[in-house]
């Protein structure tokens, strides 16, 4: 189980964010916490600024096109990160892109995420345990 | 050689463009993952991004200083990933940033 917090969005954005510590592993294999908000319209697995990649030794390897909710299609710098999910490591297809790091959707696959909604509530994201059926 | 992000893209399309019609014929619907330094590419069957890190991490066992831009075959563009409004508000806040650093 990964839990976090519901609180304001930093740099006097508006409204509330829902924020998990994530384990991501840097050049030197040791992983180090970094706190991602979690975006359920983000359809990758999780996005980094360049400088916190810079920051943890991971350089931009691959070139992939993302679209944006205006429908326009950029470009942008990716790499692969090794992070700690649910206890095991694994490998995941970053976005080097924006201010503050992101999961989606593409890593929350097979999960329960609740989230209470208020300042101070709590974001949970939880394996799915296979039906008894 | 450091390449910007629109060289390596401009190389990766020119590289696919050469290979576009034995991709198309044999391997329609699948993502083809193409080092634009020494060409050499994988083809794999493509069930969304992770699919796409299976792949890329094959060929960058064999070549590991690639730097790799990706096709879906078939396909005008391969769109990796989707970005909601908040991802979107994030890429252009950087995107401005650095335009006026």
């Amino acid at each position: 189980m990964i839990s976090g917090r519901v609180i304001p969005v930093a740099d006097g954005g508006l409204g509330l964010e829902a924020r998990v510590d994530i384990g991501i592993a840097g050049s030197n294999s040791i992983f180090q916490t970094v706190a991602v908000v979690v975006d359920t319209g983000y359809s990758g697995a999780l996005t980094l600024p360049e400088l916190i990649a810079h920051e943890l030794g991971l350089r931009s390897t691959q070139r992939r096109y993302v679209i944006l909710a205006n429908g326009q299609t950029e470009q942008v710098g990716a790499c692969a990160a090794r992070l700690l999910w649910n206890g095991q490591p694994i490998d995941v297809l970053t976005h080097l892109m924006g201010d503050k790091p992101m999961i989606g959707t593409a890593l929350l696959a097979n999960s329960r995420l609740s989230i209470d909604w208020w300042d101070g509530g709590d974001v949970i994201i939880e394996e799915r345990v296979p039906s008894a059926e | 050689m450091e390449l910007t992000g629109k060289e390596v893209a401009a190389a990766g399309r020119k590289i696919y463009e050469g290979m576009r019609e034995e991709m198309e014929s044999n391997h329609w619907g699948k993502l083809v993952v193409i080092d634009i330094h020494s060409g050499d590419y994988e083809v794999g069957e493509y069930s969304g991004l992770q699919s796409d890190m299976e792949i890329t991490t094959r060929l960058m066992k064999r070549r590991p200083d690639a730097f790799t831009w990706a096709e879906l075959v078939g396909s005008e563009q391969y769109i990796s990933a989707r970005l909601g409004w908040r991802g979107t508000m994030e890429y252009l806040a950087s995107k401005n940033k650095a335009t006026h650093d």
